[in-house]
């Protein structure tokens, strides 16, 4: 029988994830790669970030154990590696239902530490990083992070020798992680452009907010005309969505599907009174409550109507400056994972690499905004 | 002073080549590499002073333009990642040329002045140009005269929107300044007027009462 969750050719036989090298590779490979899409440079360089296998794993089995007392009643944290036999197929109805519950990728970076200066800690989670969490999240106990934290600004191959007596191999030890979003904010010109949207985001949502009391107000006015009242806008003033990092995420995406010919187009040519609802492309509201599937699904949605708006062809021949693909978020912790089921699991992943046209067209004359193509056929499927 | 023509009396200062550039920039960014406007801009600034003093109202301008026509932002981002790699070695242009260092601390907060965010000033440049100003009231930079000049006309443009985001850094600049004022010896006495003025300057809320401006400012009838 095969033990590793995520491989089923990898026959190890403890009841623990496996961690022979090719196995680590494939679970590198399901992760679903970004690419990102670096503005103004010469040679477009397809950034892959690949989360560090062990990192993911970690991950996995936090979260599974995070939801385990309800699956199973396991009432108290329990180490992944003291872990009596599970049933795979439970596992990884699991880890589905898991992904589908929570957006852990949001819990997690909240429970991210803040202070840009710490940068370390995101960009080298540690197993001990994960096993140090409770149930509920929370640090077990901080002086042992601090401790933790300390080694790991030492050798690498060093970081894995801690109290546990695993053996080495059972981490890949890699000098440089996945490269941390938060190196991004070290330049002024992206500290401003963040300042310039959540500044943006704000004013947004004061505006909205006025637009619901609006609404509220007109309601009350009219309440003879019951049946279709309760609309979603009076509605929404209780279930808006006012998490700042949701709502700058969201904004984000939205500025990339604006950010594009097609766009430009398509508002030029459909003036706003004319837009039918089901028949034009509506840009999601980024105020309402949805979950991060169903968001994702209306940006891609959306996407694909507005590419009806694509510039003709030979136009748009020389003006292609880019052709990588937009993964919607340049966002190191938005990571998607494919679940393979166990016989095709060894696959190779279709996604990983993208070709990027060449350059030639590149000219340091004008200034490159607008980005032909907002998707391409290698997203991968949803699991 | 200058009414709406100075960007044009700016750009005069500036060789064939580069006037074309920086008057394309301004009226459509779209045909120029603003990459390459942004350099230019700041190269020019850390040369001539009188450059420097106005080019921030041609960056607003050009930033604004090239919003309006393609919602897009290289022209303020390249500018402000050129403004940091200067940053970062701030202390050797000190030390290589005062010129060159008044220039860009001059430069900096031109920038800061008129270069907005939704009407703000934009947040990630208060700490590096407090760093500057700091670094002008420093003991060795109250010593000449051309750094004290510097100091006193930033905090006059720029000091009352500097205290609003951040009063703590004003506070301990003012610190610096009174010490200086009162303590260091070897100051010229024209330093020291600079120094008395915008402490009186900024105790008055920003502002010089008008008996404070006539002793300032009023010619000596002698």
């Amino acid at each position: 029988m095969s033990c590793c969750p995520l491989n089923a050719r990898c026959y190890t036989s403890v009841a623990t994830i496996c961690t022979e090298k090719s196995c680590i590779d494939l679970h590198c490979c399901l992760i679903k790669t970004h690419k990102k899409k670096k503005k103004k440079k010469k040679k477009k360089k397809t950034t892959v970030r690949l989360f560090r296998s062990s990192d993911l794993l970690a991950r996995l089995w936090s979260r599974v154990f995070q939801c385990w007392r309800v699956f199973v009643g396991c009432e108290t944290y329990t180490d992944p590696f003291s872990l009596p036999q599970i049933s795979y197929t439970l596992l990884f109805k699991v880890f589905i239902i898991i992904e589908k519950m929570s957006d852990w990728v949001r819990g997690r970076r909240r429970d991210a530490p803040n202070s840009e200066h710490d940068k370390r800690s995101i960009d080298l989670p540690r197993w001990s990083h994960c096993r140090k969490r409770g149930i509920d999240g929370n640090l077990r106990a901080n002086r042992e992070v601090g401790d933790s934290d300390r080694e790991n600004s030492g050798d690498t191959d060093g970081i894995y020798r801690t109290s546990d007596n695993r053996h080495t191999s059972f981490t890949t030890p890699e000098s440089a992680g996945p490269v941390s979003r938060r190196g991004r904010h070290d330049d002024w010109g992206s500290q401003v452009e963040d300042d310039e949207m959540r500044r943006d985001v704000h004013r947004d949502m004061q505006r909205y907010r006025r637009r619901i009391l609006g609404a509220e107000v007109a309601q009350r006015e009219r309440k003879t005309s019951s049946g279709s009242s309760g609309s979603c806008d009076s509605r929404e003033g209780e279930t808006m969505e006012t998490d700042e990092a949701v709502l700058l995420r969201r904004q984000k995406q939205i500025n990339y599907g604006k950010n594009t010919l097609a766009y430009d187009r398509y508002i030029k040519e459909v003036p706003k009174h004319m837009r039918q609802p089901g028949v034009h492309p509506k840009t999601p509201n980024k105020f309402r409550k949805y979950s991060r599937r169903s968001w994702d699904q209306q940006i891609k949605l959306w996407k694909v109507k507005l590419h009806a708006w694509d510039p003709p062809a030979e136009v748009v021949q020389d003006k292609v400056l880019d052709n990588i693909e937009e993964l919607d978020l340049d966002d190191v912790m938005d990571i998607e994972l494919d679940f393979p089921t166990l016989s095709d699991s060894q696959n190779p992943p279709a996604s990983v690499t993208t070709h990027s046209l060449s350059q030639e067209g590149e000219d340091c004359s004008g200034t490159p905004v607008k980005l032909q193509k907002t998707e391409t056929s290698t997203e991968p499927d949803m699991a | 002073k200058m009414e709406h023509s100075t960007e044009d009396f700016r750009i005069q200062a500036l060789d064939k080549d580069t006037q074309l550039l920086l008057k394309t920039a301004l009226k459509d960014p779209s045909l120029v590499n603003l990459e390459k406007v942004s350099n230019i801009i700041v190269d020019q600034s850390l040369k001539d002073q009188v450059f420097s003093k106005e080019a921030g109202r041609i960056c607003f301008t050009i930033a604004q333009a090239e919003a309006k026509q393609s919602s897009g932002n290289v022209f303020r981002r390249n500018l402000l990642n050129r403004l940091q790699q200067e940053f970062k070695v701030r202390e050797e242009t000190r030390g290589r040329s005062l010129q060159e260092w008044v220039c860009y601390v001059t430069f900096i907060c031109n920038i800061f002045d008129y270069l907005k965010v939704n009407n703000m000033p934009m947040v990630a440049l208060v700490h590096p140009v407090y760093d500057c100003l700091m670094r002008l009231a420093h003991p060795d930079a109250l010593k000449n005269e051309e750094e004290v000049d510097c100091l006193v006309l930033q905090l006059h443009r720029i000091g009352e929107q500097l205290e609003k985001m951040n009063s703590q850094g004003m506070d301990e600049l003012f610190f610096l300044l009174r010490d200086g004022f009162l303590l260091q010896e070897g100051l010229t006495s024209m330093t020291r007027l600079l120094l008395l003025e915008i402490l009186e300057f900024r105790a008055g809320g920003w502002m010089l009462s008008s008996t404070a401006h006539k002793y300032y400012y009023s010619e000596i009838a002698d």
